[in-house]
């Protein structure tokens, strides 16, 4: 986090280019995080590069109390489940899939075991999508991003005991949606 | 499976977040409940899952775009965003990356508005030495004694004089000023900055080459880069060759003037304290006590200036800083109200090498109405049945004194601020776009618009034909705001329809009292193509003159008779004869009536057209303090 405050200064100071490391730096988690609380892609790039851009924009805000992380993601959050509450996914992850657009592939892994796999993921994708947004991004923050809970409260600005209700309801729905996926699992 | 208070703790406990004494509890929980360890169970293969799922990739351009829109965003809210730095930011890495296009264009956008933020700060200071400076040459120019209360004046006066000539060549200085890119890196940094930056044109011949030489060497060598936050109007100035010529010789004087502004007056524009004191210097000059008055005339010229300065070309190019400077102009001018009495001094000339003023309009600002048509209404005909308004400036060859002007506040407020003005100052008035009108202790809306000025300069005879608003006209309690587009309506023809809500029984003259107060908050809708931008200010001396009320003569019963005749009938023939009359005369009137009637229905579907009529006239030297008396109201 030192280094965030040292490139922050930096821009503060009238170095634009700095700004590039911090894009550099946080830009695959946050567009990761971010596809899979929008499930679109394109759409997870729209956000993430807005959310880049507020974050340029009012770096002059950013007071330091929490990491330039967690400020990035809160603006992140704030900008995906708006526009997630007013409209549906257009593409879905799994459309992407199957296209085979940018997915690394394991050479070493056998073609059935990737069909299940990307089977798999479909369905957890399109349980995913049917939570609401606030369930989605606390369990993304949680399961994908391994925030712990203090993170998350700061990132959705919700209090400790509401993240881990939220939380813990959001696990029961998607629990409740994959429950023959899961039972499927050895 | 039943849910309770523990699963919640389950799923904390999965997470690794509760407390030790907590923790032990749902691991004894676990221990002994076969349903929950499945739960949990669940819920680690569901972390597993979506912890499984593939990670999409980034495109590859992906920090690129990041920054080029960055860039982009942040010249569009100059307002918003980072401070510029101290450093100049040339030739630095980008760490982490190599050298981009939308970097470099990021980083020149910070310089830019770095030094578009200089620039406001010059213009500003200059703006108010401007103001300061034509408050001091109106006790050279003005042949009366300015009313040490005529800050509104004073601010038409810097408003006619900064915004229409000086500022506006400084305006032109700097958009003709842009720079051209010193290196090809530049070009392209600006390009990346504004997809559609062209580059700036090359000159066109050897006088815009030597104006540009010109331009170069009377701007300090940071303001570059500054006009190309407004590509368009940098291209335009690069293309105007007169532009060019006009800047060239102006633009050395703009600079000129900011720096002197900047040695007289440091800080100004930045201290609202040092403002007022200049004013009130200022003030003092005029034996005036109105500091924060004349500060608010000062804000009233600079608020324009800003508006003003933003294209010295005379196009907007910042409606928005526009729109800010004239509400500033209004703002200005409404504070200046409750200090202000009319009086006003003509515009100074411009200095050597600015343009001169705008012409003023002729002072004898008369309709090219029938006059005799109009002396044959009386007020309440006008009014009332015609519709016409005659407003005439009563300006007597003297400037009501102070202690006048004093009693009359004391005595009236800001409705009865009597002053007067001379023919000069009312056309200096005029020609600074300023219209007042007064109607019968109503504060109609007040004009401040050059493109109201220019109306009335087409309009033949002078001719003021302008919209008053219904509210205001018929005196109503509640002053509603016109429909957008209503306010720039050309001619001031404003239909009124039966039913339609014009009270025909109530003249202005029967305004309720505080109308004049509400009035003041009135505005005319700007309507960009009208370019109307309200600012209130009282001239209390404009005013409806009553005309001579005739009563409206009857037609007398005519006696055919000759005298001769009269003499010599019998009385019986006269009585016969004048009962005959008599019953011609009652047929005669009930044609009329009923023609009256006629004529009134069709007056009531024609469209009602309300003329103000200007009308400059000097009153009677014994009569220079006296308002004119207000018209009878209506019956």
């Amino acid at each position: 986090m030192n280094d965030d405050t040292a490139v922050i200064g930096q821009v503060r100071a009238g170095d634009s280019g700095a700004f590039g490391i911090l894009v550099r730096k946080y830009q695959e988690r946050l567009f990761h995080c971010l596809a899979n609380l929008s499930g679109d892609m394109h759409e997870a790039e729209d956000l993430a590069q807005e959310a880049f851009v507020q974050a340029f924009l009012k770096i002059r805000t950013f007071q330091g109390q929490s990491s330039f992380f967690t400020w990035l993601y809160r603006i992140a959050f704030n900008l995906t489940v708006s526009r997630l509450r007013r409209k549906r996914p257009h593409t879905s992850l799994g459309d992407r899939h199957e296209s085979g657009e940018t997915e690394p592939v394991d050479a070493g892994e056998h073609v059935l075991d990737k069909l299940a796999r990307d089977e798999r993921a479909a369905q957890v994708q399109a349980a995913l999508a049917t939570l609401t947004p606030d369930y989605r991004a606390i369990l993304v923050l949680r399961e994908m991003e391994a925030c712990d809970y203090e993170t998350i409260a700061e990132i959705l600005n919700l209090p400790l005991g509401t993240v881990r209700s939220r939380l813990f309801r959001a696990r029961m729905e998607l629990r409740e949606r994959l429950q023959p996926l899961l039972q499927e699992l050895p | 499976m039943s849910v309770d208070f523990s699963d919640e703790r389950i799923s904390a406990y999965l997470d690794g977040e509760l407390p030790p004494a907590e923790r032990a509890e749902i691991e004894a929980l676990l221990a002994s409940s076969s349903e929950h360890r499945q739960l949990v169970d669940e819920l680690r293969a569901l972390r597993a899952t979506l912890q499984d799922l593939p990670r999409p990739v980034l495109s590859g351009d992906f920090t690129e775009r990041v920054m080029q829109r960055a860039l982009q965003a942040a010249a569009a809210s100059p307002h918003e965003g980072l401070e510029a730095g101290n450093g100049d930011g040339r030739g630095a890495s980008i760490e982490g990356g190599g050298t981009s296009v939308s970097e470099l264009a990021l980083r020149h956008s910070f310089e830019l508005r770095r030094w578009r933020r200089a620039f406001w700060s010059v213009a500003t200071v200059a703006a108010g030495l401007f103001g300061v400076l034509v408050v001091t040459n109106l006790k050279h120019y003005a042949e009366v004694t300015i009313n040490p209360t005529s800050n509104v004046n004073t601010g038409l006066a810097i408003n006619s004089y900064a915004a229409h000539s000086t500022m506006s060549e400084f305006g032109r200085a700097e958009t003709a000023a842009p720079g051209a890119p010193q290196d090809e890196a530049e070009l392209l940094a600006m390009q990346a900055a504004q997809p559609d930056f062209s580059g700036p044109a090359a000159p066109a011949n050897d006088g815009e080459s030597e104006a540009i030489s010109g331009l170069a060497r009377t701007s300090p060598p940071e303001r570059f880069g500054m006009d190309l936050a407004n590509k368009s109007t940098a291209r335009r100035a690069l293309g105007d060759v007169d532009g060019l010529e006009r800047a060239k010789s102006a633009g050395g004087v703009a600079v000129d003037d900011a720096s002197r502004a900047a040695d007289a007056l440091p800080g100004l524009a930045a201290s609202e304290v040092r403002d007022r004191r200049a004013a009130t210097e200022s003030g003092k000059k005029f034996g005036g006590e109105a500091p924060a008055a004349k500060s608010d005339a000062l804000n009233f010229a600079r608020g324009m200036v800003r508006g003003g300065a933003v294209d010295g070309s005379g196009t907007v190019a910042d409606k928005k800083m526009l729109q800010g400077g004239m509400g500033g102009a209004g703002r200005g001018a409404r504070f200046a109200l409750p200090g202000a009495a009319a009086g006003s001094a003509p515009a100074p000339p411009a200095p050597a090498g600015l343009p001169a003023p705008p012409v003023p309009l002729r002072k004898e600002l008369k309709t090219g109405a029938d006059e005799q048509q109009l002396a044959q209404l009386s007020t309440v005909e006008k009014l009332n049945r015609k519709r016409t308004f005659v407003v005439r400036l009563t300006m007597p060859d003297k400037i009501a004194d102070e202690d006048f002007v004093n009693q009359s506040l004391k005595k009236n407020g800001i409705d009865q601020n009597l002053a007067r003005l001379n023919e000069d100052q009312t056309a200096n008035l005029f020609s600074n776009g300023a219209i007042a009108s007064q109607v019968y202790g109503i504060q109609a809306p007040v004009f401040q618009a050059q493109g109201l000025v220019d109306e009335l300069r087409t309009k033949v005879d002078n001719t003021v034909v302008y919209e008053i608003p219904e509210a205001v006209s018929q005196g109503d309690e509640t002053l509603q705001a016109p429909a957008p587009g209503n306010g720039s309506r050309e001619a001031g023809s404003r239909v009124a329809k039966p039913g339609d809500g014009v009270r025909e029984e109530k003249s202005p003259i029967a305004a309720p009292p505080g109308n004049a107060q509400r009035n003041a908050e009135y505005r005319f809708d700007p309507a960009p193509q009208a370019q109307v931008r309200s600012a209130v200010v009282l001239y209390e001396n404009l005013l409806i003159q009553p005309a001579q009320d005739k009563p409206v003569s009857r037609p007398a019963p005519k006696e055919n008779g000759s005298p001769q005749a009269n003499t010599t009938a019998s009385k019986a023939k006269q009585d016969e004869l004048q009962k005959g009359l008599e019953l011609k005369h009652q047929i005669e009137q009930g044609k009329q009536l009923k023609e009256l009637s006629e004529q009134q229905a069709a007056e009531q579907q024609e469209m009602v057209e309300i003329i103000l009529v200007v009308d400059v006239q000097r009153s009677s030297p014994g009569d220079k303090n006296a308002p004119a008396k207000p018209p009878t109201a209506p019956k």
